[in-house]
């Protein structure tokens, strides 16, 4: 027997099961497909902005160091994006879901434990994400064919966009394993990644403004902007003091967050996509400690 | 004594490996001893005692809301009940759940099913989630299949299974560990005389293979067919456990004798034994204001019987 072959049979029955169900879907196919062309559009537009802007504005500009970073930064943030709008709706009624089917209990019945139920929907949503950036990567190797983005760079986005997706997924299946309802659960998912998005920014910017009152004009902790899933992507994905008159967004993002230290604020052991991710996971952690609980029998309650 | 544990006594004494499995079978598969569940003010569940014998099929018959499923719950794993204690197969359903799961299926009152999934490949799941070795789930399958008579259907989607064949499949499901007992949760409700009768048959099959089965049910009269002992429950509380004719006799009242006079008239009396019954003809016969013309005993069914025990309480 293959090592596949022994991984695919000693895979969680959970993870097994969704898998072959979410194959036999056609929403997952839908999903990936408008998925693809957003992105495509996305690639587009920045093409076309970026080649405009070499015909009327700097002439000097040259296209093979600009351009490619550009789109792929514009096509990753767009691919994030999308997929912290599309996590929630996967995964957030992984758990629940089996409530409103009726199919929970038998499982819970069954020698799986809560454990093992809850990290097989995990890997399910988690697997379906990977699935979803598999599918765009042609979409990232065009910059890569344009010139000016390494490989390297366009891996290390990869990676931390897809563990920010797997954190993420993580949050809608706890969330789906606290509330007893589907619709609770997506809510309270697209709730906590609007936090984190715009909540974030909303700390920085209420810490600012008290800072001020106080007469204090430094420049307050950006402590908050971790938790913010664009952060760690951005670390990962930008660039620092490129000079170009267009930084995509993740390096806009990069330069704000540490474009003003010396050493780009990497002089840490731990780099800051690596922070950011540690904060976003420590957030989702205690979500799936509640989860865990929830799913702990018997019950004092019958779900 | 041969205190050989290896193997049965060749000399026709009994091993200390038989005497063992004695005891083990004479042991009742599930001892519920003073189970309570409250939900603050509401006591769904009342001191609930009963012992459950190894190869019976036996049915816990109450109205609605009378505790049934949640004395389920309790037995199989889902609940933990207020106080009391319970032991199925052998082990604490509060405590040590895993064991107790190893030896024990359960069949919830509404079967969930899976979208874009076969029969065999939700049998298979199962098997999984059981730890069931892969090598054994074709064998397995195919032998589950044929048992609740849905081979011809292992490719087919579960989702578009009838609801007969749904609750037959789920009865597979619940098998395919082989569990010693089966907790069935109104497994005959919704389904037509056909399909019942067939689910009938099918437990009764289990039975005689050695599984024990615990299974609620409103269909007294499905019960009072294959149940080899009852238990009546209400508003929480255990009414009556036994077998149908124990029970009637621990009653006391429960002979009902119909007398049909010569004008057609036909009245109905309650006796509490043979005694009394003689003693009720011998007073008619004697009374001269009207003839009897006919007098014969009703036979009292596990309907009859669950009217007289029960008063309708709803909580």
């Amino acid at each position: 027997m293959s090592a596949l072959a022994a991984v695919f049979q000693n895979l969680n029955p959970v993870l097994d099961r969704e898998l072959r169900q979410r194959s036999r879907s056609a929403r997952s196919i839908v999903m990936m497909s408008l998925l693809l062309t957003a992105l495509a559009g996305v690639l587009y537009i920045a093409h076309l902005a970026m080649t405009d802007n070499n015909q009327f504005g700097d002439p000097l500009s040259a296209i093979s160091t600009g351009t490619g970073a550009v789109m792929y930064e514009w096509v990753l943030f767009a691919e994030l994006a999308l997929l912290l709008l599309i996590i929630p709706g996967i995964s957030a009624s992984a758990i629940s879901g089996e409530r409103d089917r009726q199919t929970l209990v038998t499982l819970q019945v069954t020698l799986m434990g809560r454990v093992s139920i809850f990290f097989g929907k995990v890997a399910a949503s988690s697997a379906f994400v990977l699935l979803l950036l598999i599918a765009s990567t042609p979409l990232l190797a065009v910059p890569f064919l344009v010139g000016g983005v390494g490989l390297g760079r366009i891996l290390m986005g990869f990676v931390v966009t897809l563990c920010t997706g797997v954190i993420y997924a993580t949050l809608g299946v706890a969330c789906s394993a606290v509330f007893r309802r589907t619709q609770t659960a997506t809510l309270l998912t697209y709730v906590m990644v609007f936090a984190a998005v715009a909540g974030s920014i909303v700390v920085l910017v209420v810490l600012a403004v008290i800072q001020t009152a106080q007469g204090d004009f430094t420049d307050p902790s950006r402590v908050s902007l971790y938790a913010n899933p664009f952060v760690g992507v951005a670390d990962a994905a930008g660039e620092l003091n490129r000079g170009f008159d267009f930084p995509g967004p993740f390096s806009a993002i990069k330069q704000s967050m540490w474009g003003e230290q010396l050493d780009g604020g990497t002089s840490g052991v731990v780099p800051n996509w690596a922070t950011a991710l540690i904060v976003q996971a420590a957030i989702a952690g205690a979500w799936v400690v509640a989860a865990l609980r929830r799913l702990r029998l018997p019950q004092r309650e019958v779900d | 004594m041969s205190l050989d544990p290896g193997g049965p006594g060749s000399d026709g004494m009994t091993t200390v490996t038989e005497l063992e499995q004695l005891v083990v079978d004479a042991d009742p598969i599930i001892q519920a001893r003073g189970l309570t569940k409250r939900y603050g003010n509401l006591t769904a569940l009342n001191e609930f005692t009963l012992d459950i014998p190894r190869g019976s099929i036996y049915g816990i018959i109450g109205p609605n809301g009378a505790g049934k499923s949640t004395a389920f719950s309790i037995l199989a794993t889902l609940l933990k009940p207020t106080s009391g204690t319970a032991r199925v197969c052998g082990a604490d359903p509060t405590k040590a759940p895993r064991s107790v799961r190893k030896h024990m299926g359960y069949m919830p009152d509404v079967m969930g099913v899976y979208e874009r999934l076969t029969v065999a490949e939700y049998l298979q799941f199962h098997a999984a989630a059981y730890k069931v070795p892969r090598t054994d789930w074709p064998e397995l399958v195919h032998g589950l299949l044929q048992l609740v008579d849905l081979d011809v259907k292992a490719d087919a989607l579960v989702d578009r299974l009838s609801r007969g064949m749904k609750q037959r499949l789920s009865l597979a499901r619940a098998m395919v560990h082989d569990p010693d007992l089966l907790i069935l949760d109104e497994p005959a409700s919704g389904l037509d005389p056909r399909a019942r009768i067939e689910f009938r048959e099918l437990l009764v099959a289990l039975q005689e293979m050695g599984k024990t089965v615990l299974i609620s049910s409103h269909i007294l009269a499905e019960l009072q067919r294959m149940c080899t002992d009852i238990a009546v429950i209400e508003a929480g509380n255990l009414l009556a456990a036994g077998s149908p004719k124990a029970i009637l006799e621990q009653l006391g009242n429960g002979r009902r004798v119909k007398v049909t006079f010569e004008d057609r008239s036909v009245e109905e009396f309650s006796v509490t034994d043979l005694a009394d019954q003689a003693a009720l003809l011998r007073r008619l016969v004697m009374n001269n204001d009207r003839e009897v013309v006919e007098f014969t005993e009703v036979a009292t069914d596990l309907e009859g019987l669950f009217l007289q025990i029960t008063q309708g309480i709803v909580q």
